[in-house]
């Protein structure tokens, strides 16, 4: 094959491996790039020197330049798996093009450092070189281990892989030749064994990060959604990978030979790590793919594609990025730091802190943001630190954290529930929330030993009240978080620190925190005006915590906000949204609001003077069913109500804002019944609070207020909303 | 090679078995990795299990002890706001002073809903239905309406008037501000979050399955019953008795003492300068003052030393002397026996009922000889 044939089929392969690691990123398109999880021990600062760390994590320009941007990990995976398939004797085209897309669906960014070692101490394997074991062999095996130990906390891999070429290579030689010919790889045994030992006794966590993979194995099937082992559980398509892997490895088995027994046990020790957890599936793949590579068989570097191969290989590749491109926030993919754009800064805050991460497996996006100077992580992502019964009695306390279980209960096993007394030991002053846990982000922001001091998409920040410079900082939010809900323009609001918006994706998130602290306005303040479910979704939130705050707090029902709520349900429910989550949360919203319309005795069903088709029209609105809602002009005329029930819905059906002049007319008419006339004061000033616009909002609520007082209307809850709002808005 | 094809072949049946664990495991877990769903594993509740509950009334066929069970006040300490002896309490409000001076009524509809009415003003009357009557009325009985907010959760109302046994009256609920709330909910008593309502309900009921911070009522099983303490117990009903849990059984009196302490509360829930002997305000709150007390720390007793939680507190302590005699029996020359020469009603003066506001009174459990204020014998 000629040089410039072989130059244009690996950048064929390499670009069908780079559409294909697109694709990956499409089940985490918000994830955060690392080349590798920074890793520092926050245990307790008494040990703080006890546990082995990645050596070069202590420069600072190593441990800055390992968050990369999107299409630099893409890019750099892609080459990876072409390396690793130059490895592979495979000869078709379509097994070639199955491993490509098996090891993108398993590549993962944080485990590139560790592919490159694997892929580079591969090259010693004897099934893959023709030549006997020399210096440069020597040199190459010590590269990749000291590469591997000093850039990675799965340096294990690169030295079991190292070793077991060593072995291999020493038992074929003897075989062939002589046991004198096989002194250079004994003594890379040996000294590689040696060291290890040596190391593990001398240097402290040196021998559990050995022992990483081991302890992962030992631990997974405890795993829990939002446990610190949260990297060991499978997803559907792990499985998947692993088993496609697994079947080409039996494929080439078929070409091993009795003096290959250390590879093969090499390959079950991987299996079984691959199997059973899933941190080390990507590494398992790369490392099942590279020692079934056989050198029985003649090795084509990089198989020639043939021109229509080629092309469709491109075609393919072209619709999928395009779909991709879609699909994922071109913004984030291109960008070149897009994390710390998108986290809150927090490094104005001085004092010692002690931080808890509910989700330990974000460690190193806390490690890559602008975290406090002073800092500590109470617990990290270094499973290999936990014994059992730590490992059992944090994932139950993180459990607890998040359903806002303090207090003592007894737990189906009969031990003690409930975070009061982990959380005394460990005493953290800030929590950092992920920001779409909902439920715990409500519990926590009502528990007023936590203020909520900073919001970005990714985490929500809550610091324990009682400490003097976050109790400063916890006021300074709780400023914002009121300006946003009712910006009341005397107020002076510090935006920097607190709050992030970030990239769209995160601004929705942002407007779910704040739905989740029931502050519904504030909420469709930061959500971007774009068309997609989850836009729709918080937006449904946002009318739906309004419609609730307007029946527990005024006691009537929000025809506004009800009618809007509803109208986003249906819709979104119409469309049948895939994630099961949007479904859950849609359905929660709907009953949410059928129980808040049945809490109270609304005026607009309990009318004693309204007829059955007007009562039957009202509860047809209020129970989103429109379906069944008449045209207003069969509806009685005389029933006001019903008529501006069905004016607000044919407006906002029709997206048509000339209902809100229409009703706006009818509050001056005083043939209106008075309770009528305040209630739509009440929703313009509503729905001028929501376009921020202070002096009409302010107007219409006095005037709501003012028809209450005039017309001596007897049910002073009604106005309960008015009253707070404008006591908001004016003082 | 062919030594390698039968143990491949193997390798790959295992695969294959494996996947379709791993698959339908994974199915499951997709479900919980919702962010809603965050009620779920590691360890779930004693009383949020799904499956293990025996039928309860089929306790009485082998064991005495459930024939008095059900007229305990444990067994009685939440029923539905409907219930007969909740309605007849709560019917009191209307003509109860506090009722007429904060305008509040109930009533009851047709299909047996209860609904408090309140008129502020006169006029247009406020009303909310009531769920569930908690407490058996040994002491008081406090009423709930259940809400549900819009992430599923059971948010709980607390209403504002509770009936008291020591007055058969009506009066403010302790915890409640003096002033009526502003607004429709507020207007009735304070809310509680879906945490703090689990908390209620679950101290109040045996079997509590709930889903993302949603209670089942229609499965949930009220007040504190036999496998609220004992466990699940249908392998037990299934085998006659010969399946035993021991992890259900007490290893010994911290145990026991720490599981009471679940619902009746500890020292650790407490701000440390609130425990004090005469303190009314942890009286409530037994295990705390008991576990300090010198009988407690010199003796293996516990709870159930003087309790026989099997039987109605009424049928119990006639002379009020508890079970002090088995260690100060004044016929006994070698125990202590009272300094001032009583021969029973102990309690009177070791244990002495402390107001707690409302006029609803404790036995204080922080057992010690009057006067004494540091707490030492």
């Amino acid at each position: 094959m000629t040089r410039r044939r072989k130059r244009s089929a690996a950048i064929g392969w390499w670009l069908i491996a780079v559409t294909a690691c697109c694709v990956r990123l499409l089940q985490s398109p918000e994830s955060d790039v690392f080349l590798i999880e920074p890793a520092t021990v926050y245990a307790d600062p008494s040990e703080s020197e006890a546990t082995w760390d990645i050596p070069l994590i202590r420069l600072n320009a190593f441990e800055e330049g390992l968050i990369v941007p999107e299409w630099f990990a893409v890019a750099l995976a892609a080459a990876l798996v072409v390396s690793m398939l130059n490895r592979s004797s495979n000869k078709e085209r379509i097994g070639s093009i199955i491993l490509i897309i098996l090891l993108a669906a398993a590549w993962t960014p944080d485990h590139l450092l560790t592919w490159f070692w694997l892929v580079l101490s591969a090259r010693i394997l004897p099934f893959q070189t023709e030549s006997p074991w020399t210096w440069k062999t020597t040199l190459l095996a010590t590269a990749s281990i000291v590469g591997a130990l000093l850039t990675t906390l799965d340096f294990a891999v690169v030295i079991l892989l190292t070793l077991t070429a060593a072995i291999d290579s020493t038992l074929q030689q003897r075989k062939a030749t002589n046991a004198e010919s096989s002194t250079n790889q004994l003594v890379c045994i040996c000294f590689t064994s040696g060291v290890c030992l040596v190391a593990a006794f001398s240097l402290n966590g040196f021998g559990e990060t050995l022992l990483r993979p081991l302890t992962a194995i030992s631990t997974a099937g405890t795993d829990t959604p939002y446990s610190i082992l949260q990297r060991v559980s499978h997803s559907l398509l792990d499985s998947l990978v692993l088993a496609g892997i697994v079947l080409v490895v039996l494929n080439r088995l078929q070409n091993f030979r009795d003096t290959d027994k250390p590879a093969v046990i090499t390959m079950v020790v991987f299996l079984a790590l691959g199997l059973l957890c899933r941190a080390y599936l990507p590494i398992a793949a790369a490392a099942l793919v590279l020692v079934s590579a056989s050198k029985r068989e003649k090795r084509p570097a990089a198989e020639p594609l043939r021109r229509k191969h080629f092309l469709t290989g491109l075609s393919v590749a072209a619709v999928i990025g395009i779909l991709v491109a879609q699909m994922l926030p071109l913004q984030s993919l291109l960008s070149s730091d897009p994390l710390k754009q998108r986290l809150v800064d927090l490094s104005s805050l001085k004092s010692e802190i002690t931080v808890l991460l509910t989700n330990p497996k974000t460690t190193p996006r806390w490690k890559a943001s602008i975290a406090p100077p002073n800092a500590r992580l109470i617990v990290d992502n270094r499973w290999e630190r936990f014994t059992t019964t730590e490992l059992e009695t944090t994932q139950q306390a993180f459990a607890d954290l998040l359903r806002g279980r303090r207090e003592k209960y007894l737990l189906a096993n009969t031990k003690g529930g409930g975070t009061r007394d982990w959380m005394g030991d460990q005493n953290p002053d800030l929590l950092v929330v992920e920001s779409d846990q909902w439920t715990a982000i409500r519990q926590l922001s009502l528990d007023p030993g936590w203020n909520v001091i900073a919001i970005d998409g990714l985490r929500t920040v809550f610091a324990a009240a009682g400490h003097p410079e976050l109790d400063i900082r916890a006021q300074e939010a709780n400023r914002l978080w009121f300006f946003l809900e009712w910006p009341n323009p005397r107020s002076r609001v510090q935006v920097e620190g607190i709050l992030e918006p970030g990239l769209e994706a995160d601004s929705i998130r942002v407007a779910g925190v704040l739905n989740a602290m029931r502050l519904p306005y504030a909420a469709l303040r930061v959500l971007p005006d774009v068309d997609s479910v989850e836009s729709d979704v918080q937006r449904a939130w946002s009318y739906t915590e309004l419609a609730i705050r307007c029946a527990r707090q005024n006691g009537h029902t929000s025809i506004l906000d009800v009618i809007r709520a509803r109208l986003l349900l249906n819709r979104l429910q119409s469309r049948n949204t895939p994630l099961q989550s949007h479904r859950q949360h849609v359905a929660r919203m709907q009953e949410a609001l059928n129980q808040a319309i049945a809490l109270i005795p609304n005026r607009a069903t309990n009318d004693q003077e309204i007829g059955a088709q007007s009562a039957q029209t009202r509860q047809s609105i209020l129970l989103g069913h429109f379906e069944k809602v008449s045209d207003r002009k069969d509806s009685d005329p005389a029933d006001e109500r019903t008529q501006m029930m069905i004016s607000i819905l044919q407006g906002l059906q029709q997206n048509d804002s000339a209902w809100v002049e229409t009703i706006q007319k009818r509050t001056n008419l005083f043939d209106l019944k008075a309770d009528l006339r305040q209630e739509i004061s009440f929703y313009l000033g509503c729905l001028s609070l929501e376009n921020r616009d202070i002096s009409t909002a302010e107007r219409h609520f006095q005037q709501a207020m003012l028809i209450a007082s005039d017309e001596n209307l007897e049910a002073p809850t009604s106005i309960t909303l008015c009253r707070l709002y404008l006591q908001q808005l004016t003082q | 090679m062919n030594e390698y094809v039968r143990p491949f072949s193997l390798i790959l049946c295992a695969v294959i078995v494996w996947l379709g664990i791993s698959t339908a495991i994974n199915m499951a877990r997709a479900r919980q990795s919702n962010p809603l769903e965050t009620e779920s594993i590691p360890t779930p509740a004693a009383n949020a299990v799904e499956s293990g509950w025996a039928d309860e009334s089929t306790c009485i066929d082998c064991h005495d002890q459930a024939e008095d069970f059900g007229r305990t006040g444990h067994a009685r300490t939440l029923t539905t706001a409907s219930d007969d002896v909740s309605w007849s309490a709560l019917r009191q409000l209307s003509q109860s002073k506090i009722g007429d001076t904060e305008r509040v009524s109930v009533a009851r509809t047709l299909s047996g809903k209860i609904l408090a009415q309140r008129i502020p003003g006169g006029g247009t009357k406020a009303q909310i239905p009531l769920d569930w009557c908690f407490g058996s009325g040994a002491h008081a009985r406090t009423w709930v309406t259940t809400l549900t907010d819009s992430l599923g959760q059971t948010d709980l109302l607390e209403f504002r008037w509770t009936w008291y046994q020591h007055s058969q009256d009506f009066d403010l609920t302790p915890g409640q501000p003096d002033q009526c709330g502003a607004g429709h909910l507020p207007q009735f008593g304070l809310q509680f979050d879906g945490a703090r309502a689990w908390r209620c309900f679950a101290c109040h009921s045996t079997r509590l399955p709930s889903k993302a911070g949603q209670l089942s009522f229609e499965k949930m099983h009220p007040g504190v019953t036999c496998q609220n303490c004992h466990g699940p117990r249908q392998a037990h009903v299934a085998s006659n008795g010969l399946s035993r849990n021991p992890a259900w059984e007490f290893k010994d009196r911290d145990q026991q003492v720490a599981r009471c302490a679940e619902c009746h509360r500890d020292s650790a829930e407490q701000k440390p300068e609130t425990i004090r002997h005469g303190n009314p305000d942890i009286a409530r709150f037994q295990p705390i003052g008991l576990s300090r007390s010198m009988c407690f720390l010199k003796s293996d007793m516990s709870c159930t030393t003087c309790h026989n939680v099997h039987r109605p507190m009424s049928s119990q302590f006639p002379r009020r002397i508890s079970q002090c005699t088995q260690c100060h029996d004044s016929e006994a020359s070698h125990q202590t026996s009272c300094s001032a020469g009583m021969m029973d009603r102990c309690i009177d003066c070791h244990m002495p009922a402390l107001d707690t506001g409302r006029g609803l009174e404790f036995v204080d459990h922080w057992i010690r000889i009057p006067d004494e204020q540091d707490g030492q014998q």
